[in-house]
């Protein structure tokens, strides 16, 4: 009984958060701090949109690097019933969704669990990331696969035609 | 590969994107230097890429755009006289 209601209470807690974080002002500070007090990891100058849902159950899972830019209403599903997590890396055993160094995550995309972004990678608006994507790639769609290479990371409010102009077709 | 005009850049813009102009109510005409792709709506970021792929294999040529002002980036005029000229010097260079 004691544990269910500590799981209980872990559970409103992490909600409670959550909810802040999606609503709350504060892109680079209070959303992130939320967030952190869920459970996920982050590095430096992490930039959270609007509206987000990072993993309800279990946010602990999510890692995020430094400079990672999050669009609005992107959802990151790091557990799904019957899914096994493969780790991530040392001391990365329970990371489902790990987003490395200088990801942009576009408005509206979708994580699903179990998958790597390499660093610099860009994912275009309203894509559906199944599997994992290469450092410095851009990709789009459902599912999400690699459309260019990029020659610099879009995340950190980098100029967007400077990015553009830097892309290079994909060419596997 | 060889030299070739911005004439030549500009009519395959034209027919690479012959139907989303078409869709738009754009005549071949209306394509004038400063009519910018992206602000009318005609081509996305990704469609911008798959345009310069599609340029880079139609005239056989690797057009790197870091010398380009980013402000005309999506501009058909600037565009097309920037690959042309690229491709001259590449020409003239061997």
């Amino acid at each position: 009984m004691a544990k269910r209601i500590r799981r209980y209470v872990r559970g409103l807690k992490n909600r409670f958060f959550q909810h802040l974080a999606r609503f709350m002002p504060g892109a680079t500070t209070f959303r992130v701090w939320c967030n952190k007090m869920r459970g996920i990891r982050m590095g430096k100058d992490v930039w959270l949109g609007y509206d987000l849902i990072l993993e309800t159950e279990y946010p602990g899972w999510i890692w995020m690097g430094n400079n990672v830019e999050i669009n609005m209403r992107a959802t990151l599903i790091a557990h799904f019933h019957g899914t096994d997590i493969e780790p991530k890396g040392p001391g990365l055993e329970k990371i489902s969704i790990k987003l490395e160094d200088d990801v942009f995550v576009g408005p509206g995309v979708i994580i699903l669990p179990n998958v790597v972004v390499g660093h610099g990678a860009a994912i275009a608006a309203g894509s559906v990331v199944t599997r994992n994507i290469p450092p410095m790639t851009l990709v789009q769609g459902n599912p999400a696969v690699p459309v260019a290479r990029c020659g610099i990371p879009l995340a950190g409010r980098v100029n967007y035609k400077e990015f553009l102009k830097k892309l290079k077709p994909y060419k596997p | 590969m060889s030299a070739f005009s911005s004439t030549e850049v500009r009519s395959f813009i034209i027919s690479h994107l012959a139907v989303p102009l078409r869709e738009n109510g754009i005549m071949d005409g209306q394509v004038t230097d400063d009519f910018d792709l992206m602000r009318k709506g005609i081509i996305d970021s990704i469609g911008l890429i798959n345009l310069f792929g599609a340029i880079g294999d139609h005239f056989d040529i690797e057009v790197d755009f870091d010398d380009m002002d980013t402000e005309y980036l999506t501009v058909v005029g600037p565009v097309c006289h920037y690959i042309a000229e690229h491709a001259k010097k590449r020409s003239t260079n061997g």
